[in-house]
């Protein structure tokens, strides 16, 4: 999957409200999405900003055929995953 | 957004499992990583192997914002009855007519103080109460304890966490001794010195 079906496929997931936030039996604080102290607005913002070079993905730790997807920009971490038709976030901070 | 309910299916990655699994939203107590408290009846999505929370979907974010305000925000301390007694006590002195939940507000008044002085943390010794308050509540030990429950704004709970780091004590021992201050502040002395402000401020507070 290319950056730009990444980006395009993120932005979509939160546009529609068609994402999750991984949980491990609790509640990832600073998983700022998942807490509302950030919106879907605002995060899309910084992925619009996102290029390339604010890219990388490696693989999932126990699910191989899943790419964990990792942006950095203006501060912001933001990791996540697609497990079809979802989108799954694990990180959003700064 | 999607909505999910009660009952409603997905996929998820079980880090118990190891696995891709199959998941059912359902709705679950769930507790903070980093903040003491949970959100309850909280809708998640539960592994259908070994029944984990394995995720949250967006639909619950406003729930879990509020459950981690109300987490935040909350201070409960169990001391010794005598320190609820000077607080209560006063409490009393300043505004009779308040009741005893001014004494949330006095707390308040004397976490403000400390946390925007540094100064005057160190020449009211409040670090030196604090270290008395272990061998003062040994001593009570044989007396009732009294719980303390308030909610406070983001600003007051900041300067209680200033005054928990600067002192390197928690909160229980942070409310001792504001409560120690009280005693000799205002219950004390013939003429408190901020008597009059601290009148002020229950006026308007009890308006």
């Amino acid at each position: 999957m290319s950056f730009r079906e990444t980006k395009y496929l993120v932005i979509k997931a939160l546009q529609k409200g068609e994402f999750q936030h991984e949980a491990r039996n609790e509640i990832d604080d600073k998983n700022l999405l998942s807490t509302g102290e950030i919106s879907t607005e605002e995060i899309i913002e910084v992925i619009d900003r996102c290029n390339g070079t604010h890219h990388s993905c490696s693989e999932h730790h126990f699910l191989e055929s899943v790419k964990v997807h990792v942006l950095k920009r203006d501060d912001w971490y933001i990791k996540f995953y697609f497990i079809d038709p979802d989108t799954f976030f694990i990180s959003v901070h700064k | 957004m999607k909505f999910y309910h009660a009952g409603d299916k997905s996929k998820a990655a079980c880090e118990q499992c190891k696995s891709l699994v199959t998941t059912t939203f359902a709705y679950r107590d769930v507790p903070f990583r980093h903040a003491k408290g949970q959100a309850k009846d909280l809708l998640v999505a539960v592994c259908d192997e070994c029944g984990d929370v394995v995720s949250i979907p967006a639909q619950s974010t406003p729930a879990v914002r509020e459950a981690r305000n109300h987490a935040l925000h909350s201070v409960e301390v169990k001391l010794p009855v005598p320190y609820v007694d000077m607080l209560n006590g006063g409490a009393y002195r300043i505004a009779p007519e308040a009741g005893p939940g001014f004494k949330k507000s006095l707390l308040a008044y004397y976490f403000r103080k400390y946390a925007q002085a540094p100064d005057l943390l160190e020449e009211a010794q409040i670090g030196q109460i604090a270290s008395e308050i272990p061998l003062q509540r040994k001593a009570m030990k044989d007396l009732p304890i009294a719980r303390l429950s308030f909610r406070y704004s983001g600003p007051v709970i900041s300067d209680i966490d200033v005054l928990t780091d600067r002192l390197s004590i928690n909160r229980t021992t942070l409310v001792a001794c504001m409560a120690r201050k009280v005693e000799q502040e205002i219950i004390e002395p013939e003429q408190p010195a901020e008597l009059t402000t601290l009148r002020n401020i229950a006026a308007v507070v009890n308006a």
